[in-house]
């Protein structure tokens, strides 16, 4: 079993008013591996790295890092290093002031202070002779967001700390230091722990995500786990889309569900879906991604197929989302390729919706 | 709009503004500066030509019997030791209430504060006399308590006329002055800054030093400016717990203005310390202006030598300590490779032991320590007025001894009059609310155009405007006066007695000081202050509702009436409540200006100056501090800004 950097058992934080933010929370995280915490904002994802972090004090609950219990050490005796959300750079200080801040603490002469911010500064490719004696307000966003990463790292933590730090980036600059964090993570083999709202910078990151909702953990797993194979509703709702379609198991053939969604006004919609770990007369619900949504004639090939009329469409340049109310109930969103310039599906035209059962998944909750 | 209707309008605002305070701070100021060099003939008829730079050459003499420079040098020590002893007060009761104290009590504990600075200082130094005097209640009770030492100690320690005594009152006095920017500063450091100290092994006491202290600097330096300043132009403060042996340069002018044939002398004593005041604003304002762009840059660079001195000079003692961390420590220019190095050097975090003392006491107890300490200089600002409050209602005369229950200092007894039948005492009252409420209101009409062309139009004498303001605001009221008596004697000697008499009047006309004049005084140092208030509003306004107003078709005047005015209004209250409680209680400028006026401070500074001091006095003090505090509770009320108001 390879070696665990950091552990919580059952962290628990339950704040003044009475909130319970985290929620007796337990994982674990290989060294070396870059740890995402993704959840909706106020799911307490934060929460959880403070307390690894040391910046709050969990009601319940232990934190290990390195195996040892550090859950009652303050932070500045923590083997972490924090990139926070507002990057808190200090304004007072210069770039290389900033930087050698947590030498300084630990009493560092100051010629060897100056001699490894510089290096820092490199490592995070701001050249250290443009940029070691500017002000933090001469920075741009990008390059307040690199200082901040180079003042966590110069104090060489066991345990990188990042609470979504690339939150006020636009779009270009945040991709563009995602793909920079995770190589400067693979090249010093630290363990990273970030977290973001951002289901697709978590998936484009990590080595493991934990999906965190509503203080608890929904689920642990790489990338591919979490999208391909969500454990709940939430998960599956959370990352990338899907059509939730709530049922009951009536059968079981062959590996086959036969799930029944029932409405008063539109009869009994019948689902094939895998039946993996659920057994007859189950509450599940079906998800299906829209990419995996055929229409027209493709759809007819498939072993769901379904007729509705088109109530909206949405055209979003790889392809067009469509709205379709199907006869028996639930409205389904598919997206569809435009072959030729030009076409569109007009709205309340009657189309055929369909997908394969092994492009659908079934959760229990 | 064309460049040449935004000019006529930008003169349109600037012209009464400008007028005004040219006119009143501006030109006086240069007739101090030339009555510095005039001389009394033998008729003693002051004459300014030729001019005599006898007075000047006297006031920076140092040799034997010099008198101004002494003067200088004991009145910048007694302010220097004051805003020291305030900053360090006054960083603490701000520290704990900014940062320590729960949010609720913020506010509250904020209005503790400046609500004594409301009240007429007089009345403050005038509550404190029981504490002093060794015949008085509190006294007896320590030593009928068998605390005779502690009494003695006090009664000694804060004796009138004694260094220590005037330092303490001036900080007792003015130390809002330098609470309100170190609470305004120390509200603004974010708390995520100091979990990125301790985040990179910062403990407690070096977060503080490394991270708070120096985003602090400017309020600092501030605060100190403004303490500092006052104390210099301090006169009464001086006079009522001074003696004979601490009177300071401001009574020195002050004195000398009061003698016939003393005006040389004292505007050209006057002028050096105008000089002085102006430089310390320009210190000010660059500080002032570092504060509100969030630039500390600077500062540190300016305060971080000397602190590494000190630093220095503790280390000393320390430095047969090796560092533990040295030998841990790669060696040499090689290239440290980030991430997991053998020799990673998190973790091993090494603290002084001075310093695990310091944590350990600030971990433990230091919440009750600045609590405790806050609380008890809140005691001593309100437990004096409640006791000055509670011995108006004494039957004995006496400030000192309870003599039961009694109305008569208020409604009077057989052989005595009272507070409400002391004719001069009510026409007091109506004065002052006469001044007030006439110089706020100017104030805030004058500053009304101020504050709109500082906060809307970029122009060239913008920094001659907001220089003047500043001046305003922060020359001890003491150079007012100075300035304005040697303006009016001026005009009375030079300008209307040769007209009158040249047209044939039998007596020449003079310019009698009066109400008019007291009303001119103070809507002079009341317009840099509503300026104040009202850029804040201005600042705060956004301006897309009036884009908005315009865009719906409303032109500049009704949107500036419909849309404008509506939404500053509560900045125009504050201005106009401040105004009038910075006036009602006003007394150096009006003591120099009133010609035979009385007001109610005036009054009781009166009352108080008298051999035997009757609890009438107490009885006007207690209706000073009920008007003020009347006021202050309005503009809390009214105008949020009112707690904002020193954020200067």
């Amino acid at each position: 079993m390879t070696e665990l950097d950091v552990e919580v058992k059952a962290l628990t934080k339950v704040f003044d008013g009475g909130v319970t933010a985290v929620d007796e929370v337990t994982f674990g995280i290989e060294r070396g591996s870059f740890f995402t915490l993704l959840g909706p904002s106020g799911s307490g994802k934060s929460t959880i790295l403070r307390m690894i972090g040391g910046l709050e004090t969990p009601t319940n609950g232990r934190v290990f890092i390195g195996g040892q219990d550090v859950t009652d050490l303050p932070p500045y005796e923590r083997d972490t290093s924090m990139v926070f959300q507002s990057l808190a750079l200090f304004p007072h200080l210069t770039v290389a002031g900033n930087i050698g801040f947590g030498l300084r603490m630990r009493r560092w002469p100051r010629e060897k202070i100056g001699r490894r911010a510089d290096e820092a500064l490199d490592l995070v490719e701001l050249p250290h002779r443009k940029y070691g004696r500017r002000k933090i307000t001469q920075l741009s966003g990008g390059e307040r967001q690199r200082v901040a990463l180079a003042r966590a790292l110069v104090t060489e933590p066991r345990v990188l700390l990042l609470d979504e730090p690339f939150g006020a980036l636009d779009l270009k600059l945040r991709k563009q230091m995602q793909v920079e964090t995770k190589k400067l993570q693979q090249r010093l083999g630290l363990t990273f722990i970030f977290v973001t709202h951002d289901q697709e910078e978590a998936l484009t990151m990590s080595n493991t995500i934990g999906v965190i909702n509503k203080g608890r953990v929904e689920q642990m797993g790489n990338s591919k786990d979490i999208y391909e194979r969500p454990a709940t509703k939430f998960v599956a709702g959370f990352i990338g889309e899907a059509n939730i379609i709530p049922g009951v198991v009536r059968s079981i053939e062959g590996g086959i569900a036969s799930v029944v969604h029932e409405t008063k006004e539109a009869g009994e919609l019948q689902i094939r879906a895998p039946a993996d770990d659920v057994g007859e007369g189950q509450s599940v619900f079906v998800s299906v991604r829209p990419e995996k949504v055929r229409v027209g004639s493709d759809a007819e090939r498939c072993a769901n197929v379904f007729e509705g009329a088109v109530v909206d469409e949405v055209y979003i340049g790889l392809a067009s989302r469509v709205a379709i109310q199907l006869d028996q109930g639930p409205r389904i969103t598919a997206n569809v390729q435009i072959a030729n310039i030009g076409d569109s599906i007009p709205i309340g035209s009657r189309i055929r919706v369909g997908w394969d059962p092994a492009n659908s998944i079934v959760v229990t909750r | 709009m064309t460049r040449g209707a935004q000019g006529l309008r930008l003169f349109l605002l600037l012209v009464l503004p400008t007028f005004w305070l040219a006119l009143f701070l501006v030109t006086p100021l240069a007739f101090v500066f030339a009555y510095g060099f005039s001389h009394y003939t033998d008729a003693y008829v002051l004459d300014v030509w030729p001019p005599d730079p006898d007075n000047y050459l006297d006031a920076i003499s140092v040799g034997r019997g010099a008198i101004v420079i002494p003067l200088m040098v004991r009145t910048f020590g007694i302010a220097a030791l004051t805003s020291v002893v305030s900053l360090a007060i006054g960083y603490v009761m701000s520290y704990y209430i900014a940062r320590i104290a729960k949010e609720r009590w913020r506010g509250i504990l904020m209005g503790l504060v400046i609500v004594p600075f409301w009240v007429s200082f007089i009345v403050r130094i005038y509550a404190v006399n029981p504490f002093t005097n060794q015949t008085s209640f509190f006294h007896q009770g320590l030593l009928g308590a068998g605390l005779g030492f502690l009494s003695d100690w006090i009664a000694g320690f804060f004796q009138p006329g004694t260094g220590q005594m005037v330092v303490f009152t001036l900080m007792y006095v003015w130390l809002p002055f330098m609470i309100l920017p170190l609470f305004a500063s120390l509200s603004k450091v974010d708390p995520q800054l100091l979990e990125a100290a301790y985040d990179l092994g910062a403990s407690r006491w070096r977060a503080f030093v490394h991270v708070t202290l120096p985003l602090t600097y400017p309020a600092m330096i501030v605060g100190s400016v403004l303490v500092f300043i006052t104390s210099t132009g301090a006169f009464i403060e001086t006079e009522l717990v001074g003696g004979r042996d601490w009177l300071l340069i401001g009574n020195y002018v002050a004195t000398q203005f009061s003698f016939i044939g003393g005006l040389p002398q004292a505007a050209a004593s006057a002028l050096f310390l105008i000089l002085a005041t102006i430089l310390l604003i320009s210190v000010y304002r660059k500080y002032a202006e570092l504060e509100d762009l969030g630039e500390t840059e600077a500062r540190s660079r300016i305060m971080a030598p000397i602190i590494e001195m000190i630093k220095r000079l503790f280390r000393r003692g320390e430095t047969s300590e090796p560092s533990p961390t040295a030998p841990a420590m790669p060696d040499g220019g090689a290239v440290v490779s980030f991430g997991r190095s053998p020799e990673r050097l998190g973790g091993a975090l090494h603290k002084a032991r001075w310093e695990r003392i310091l944590d350990g006491i600030a971990e433990r107890g230091g919440k009750w320590i600045l609590g405790g300490a806050t609380t008890i200089m809140l005691l001593m600002f309100f437990v004096p007025l409640a006791i000055m409050a509670a011995f108006s209602f004494n039957a004995e005369i006496s400030q000192y001894v309870w003599g039961g229950f009694s109305l008569r200092w208020w409604v009077g007894s057989a052989s005595r009059d009272g507070l409400f039948q002391d004719s001069a005492a009510l026409e007091s009252i109506l004065y002052s609310i006469i001044i007030a409420f006439a110089s706020s209101a100017l104030a805030v009409f004058v500053g009304m155009f101020a504050a709109y062309a500082i906060t809307r139009y970029r122009f060239r004498s913008r920094n001659a405007l907001q220089t003047m303001m500043y001046l305003g605001l922060v020359i001890p009221s003491l150079k007012y006066i100075i300035v304005w008596r040697a303006f009016g004697d001026f005009l009375n000697q030079y300008v209307l007695a040769p007209l009158s008499l040249g047209y044939g009047f039998a007596e020449p006309i003079q310019w009698r000081f009066g109400l008019a004049s007291v009303i001119v005084g103070h809507t002079t140092f009341n317009i840099p202050l509503a300026t104040l208030v009202l850029i804040i509003s201005f600042r705060e306004f956004d301006r897309s509702l009036e884009e908005a107003a315009m865009n719906l078709g409303a032109d500049e005047i009704t949107t500036f009436f419909r849309v404008t005015l509506p939404n500053i209004m509560p900045g125009i209250i504050s201005a106009l409540l401040l105004g009038f409680t910075f006036s009602f209680d006003e007394l150096p400028v009006t003591l120099f200006l009133k010609g035979d006026l009385i007001t109610l401070p005036v009054f009781i500074y009166g009352q108080i100056s008298k051999k035997i001091v009757t609890p009438v006095a107490n009885a006007a003090s207690v209706l000073v501090l009920i008007l003020s505090m009347a006021f202050v509770l309005l503009t809390l009320k009214l105008g949020k800004k009112g707690g904002q108001l020193f954020r200067i």
